[in-house]
């Protein structure tokens, strides 16, 4: 059964409140939900109308009823008609969008909270109307448009403050659309430029970059280099150098060079649409955490309504007995009280907000999580296995030293070899290639190049003939220049442990969590990098279906494992480990596997998503805690428990103080929420000084 | 009603999707669900 967006409740796929949004179906429990997912400016702005008209006739309702002697009126039923006439608007105005909720939730036959405001606030009313055309037939009753009006007032001042509180948590996804700039420069087949709306353009497309614009669509550098910022996809503040061959997303900066474009995905497919769709995908999403939620708002509006009618039922009768004169009045306040103070939407709304804050968080910080389900296995996993090459070392190779024969410098070798390895998509071509823009050498025309898979590329440059042979081994590479038959020069080449890897095994070894390797690379290789790093448990020469026999293994044994490797070809390790985490390749993140993806191949990122989790789940199970907390505690006293304490009067302020407590209650759910993202910050930067990069 | 152990929605018995594991029958509201639980149900049930 699909969830609602808005408020996380469950909805059946046969209701009519539905919405298609690229091709995706949104399912709704209220018309209001629906109408704060489709336009939630429009919404908030008619809810800002109503608002403004609820509270504007409340107070004179209130202080008629409270500070205006009938006198004023000539007579109590003027006095009464009077206060009518005020709440009518505020009922049938105000509170339209609760009576329409409701309607649709009568249809689907699944309860919401508007039907318990609408049950709520038209019993107070239509009781309260009685009275006023027929004051004799109710002996010595009173009205209570000022119980009908606040409560509406209150709900819809709670659903306000919920609302902003909420753009607010939405916004830094929003922010990330903004990215995409209106116009395009689009290259003519005659090579002119023609300035077009960003959504004209297709596939297949040469655009054209000019320095310190945002790049338009996905695609793949033909001409041209360029520093591009990143930092909106990945969080890292360096920029990154950008040339021919290279893939570039849309919404990252080119910040000092010309750059053109072939277009590979425009539109809805672009890397940044999908890590928008992922962050908003989230507030849909389940944690494990949240299916006591789920059993509880299954049960909530039946046993409400019970509790509402036994309320009033025991008041009536009691009160009867007692010859009580107002016992009609203080059974319908008591009923109207309990439907009015419990709260669905506290409890629906636990999860979504906490885990549309964390997904927001780590995207900012260039992680995304694509599935949040794993964020609960996530603060079990007691080992993390990592794969070996591209994992915890670098995917390409880099340049260790290059040794020149006579006659030779290291420049000409390198001039030349990239010369030819700017044709070819090998590692070690690209890693060659890179070292010679980032020297500023110039690369010569080559003719009649050829690559030999498996052996290297040759080619003509100037009129001689220049072939770079590379050997390939795991750790380290060789790469021979030879020009017409003699050896100018050897290129080595090693894959560098990264960075981030030993900061974070020592860490995640503090942490109590077991670190393990696996590679498809001989021992000596594997216990190379596992001596540097200090891992102690390793795997080698494990071949890819081997990776996922192991992590069942371990997960025989009793370990919850999370799988670090690759998103490409690590992919079915990556699902059966409990929690999936994979490197970026950078250019496909829909098509990537695992349930995390650490976008800037950070791997200390593995400690702060580890973070987002145990505290995502924490609030989860507060919020969960507090609004079921709520309910328990509120509805009896909503029934009449505190009478004993404070006599029989608690009634006249009851139900105004049940709209007040249920109007509040969702938004401290929300603003609970939000200071999740705080508390993840202050976490992360206590932990993050630890683990500095030398 | 059942919970989808994989994605977490409530589904009815009488899916077509289900499967064993130890004994107990598992209940998924699509296929893609059910191939997700097949892959490693340990994943699923702990």
């Amino acid at each position: 059964m699909p969830t609602d967006p808005v408020c996380g409740m469950y909805v059946p796929e046969t209701t009519e409140l539905k919405t298609v949004i690229d091709g995706n179906t949104y399912y709704f429990c209220s018309r209001s939900c629906q109408q704060k997912f489709t336009s939630p400016v429009e919404e908030l702005k008619k809810l800002k109308k109503r608002l403004i008209v609820a509270w504007s006739l409340s107070l004179p309702i209130f202080i008629i009823n409270y500070f205006l002697p009938s006198n004023l009126f000539h007579g109590i039923q003027n006095k009464y008609l009077a206060m009518l006439l005020l709440a009518i608007p505020v009922q049938f105005y105000s509170g339209f969008p609760f009576y329409h909720g409701a309607y649709h939730s009568l249809r689907n036959k699944i309860g919401n909270m508007d039907l318990l405001i609408s049950i709520g606030t038209l019993t107070a009313f239509i009781f309260s109307a009685f009275v006023t055309f027929y004051p004799h037939s109710i002996h010595s009753s009173s009205v209570y448009f000022d119980a009908s009006s606040f409560i509406i007032t209150m709900i819809l001042t709670g659903n306000y403050i919920e609302n902003i509180t909420k753009e607010k948590a939405d916004n830094s996804a929003r922010k990330l659309l903004s990215l995409i700039p209106q116009i395009s420069h689009l290259i003519d087949e005659d090579g002119s430029i023609l300035d077009v709306h960003t959504e004209e353009l297709a596939s297949g497309n040469n655009i054209l970059v000019k320095p310190g614009e945002l790049i338009p669509a996905d695609g793949i550098v033909y001409e041209g280099i360029s520093e591009v910022d990143e930092s909106m996809l990945t969080g890292e503040q360096t920029p990154s150098l950008k040339t021919t061959g290279d893939f570039v997303s849309s919404g990252t900066k080119n910040l000092n060079g010309i750059l053109k474009i072939k277009v590979s995905k425009t539109g809805k497919n672009t890397t940044i649409n999908q890590i928008y769709e992922l962050i908003q995908r989230a507030i849909s999403g389940r944690a494990k955490v949240q299916r006591i939620a789920d059993v509880f708002s299954a049960l909530f509006i039946p046993v409400v309504i019970a509790s509402a009618l036994i309320s009033g039922i025991f008041w009536y009768l009691y009160l009867s007995h007692i010859n009580y004169p107002y016992y009609l009045d203080i059974a319908v306040l008591a009923f109207v009280s309990v439907i009015v103070i419990a709260c669905p939407c506290a409890i629906g709304l636990a999860g979504p907000i906490a885990l549309l804050i964390s997904s927001n968080y780590a995207s900012e910080n260039g992680i995304l999580i694509k599935n949040t389900s794993s964020l609960d296995r996530l603060t079990k996993v007691n080992r993390i296995i990592f794969d070996k090459s591209g994992t915890l070392t670098e995917p390409e190779p880099n340049i260790e030293k290059i040794v020149t024969k006579e006659g030779f410098n290291e420049d000409d070798v390198l001039k030349f070899a990239a010369s030819l390895e700017i044709f070819s998509n090998h590692p070690v071509a690209r890693s060659i290639f890179k070292q010679a823009l980032h020297r500023n050498l110039q690369i010569i025309e080559a003719k009649n190049v050829k690559e030999i898979p498996g052996v290297g590329i040759e080619g003509e440059i100037q009129g001689s003939r220049i072939s770079v042979k590379r050997k390939i081994d795991p750790s380290s590479s060789e790469v021979l220049v030879i020009l017409d038959d003699r050896l100018i020069g050897e290129i080595y080449l090693s894959y560098r442990i990264r960075e981030s890897a030993f900061p974070t095994i020592t860490h995640l070894k503090r942490m109590g969590i077991k670190v393990t390797m696996v590679t498809g690379d001989s021992e000596i290789e594997a216990k190379r990098v596992a001596e540097v790093l200090g891992i102690d448990k390793i795997h080698s020469r494990v071949l890819p279906e081997g990776k996922s026999q192991i992590i069942k293994n371990y997960q025989m044994n009793g370990d919850y494992v999370a799988f670090v490797g690759d998103g490409i070809n690590d992919a079915i390790a990556l699902e059966v480990a409990d929690v999936g985490i994979a490197m970026s390749s950078g250019s496909d993140i829909a098509k990537e596997s695992g349930d995390i993806i650490l976008v800037n191949n950070d791997l200390r990122n593995i400690i702060l998503v580890r973070i987002i989790s145990d505290k995502t789940i924490d609030k989860i199970k507060q919020n969960i805690g507090w609004a079921i907390g709520y309910n328990a505690f509120l509805i009896p006293v909503a029934g009449g428990l505190l009478v004993p304490v404070f006599g029989i009067g608690i009634f006249q302020i009851l139900p105004i103080l049940a709209a007040f407590a249920m109007g509040m209650s969702s938004s401290s759910v929300v603003i609970n929420s939000i200071m999740l993202r705080r508390n993840i910050e202050k976490k992360w930067n206590h932990i993050k000084s630890g683990l500095d990069i030398a | 009603m059942p919970i989808d152990v994989v994605c977490g929605m409530k589904v009815k018995e009488s899916t077509p999707f289900k499967s064993n594991y130890n004994g107990k029958t598992y209940y998924f509201c699509n296929e893609h669900c059910k191939i997700e639980f097949d892959k490693n149900p340990l994943k699923y049930v702990r």
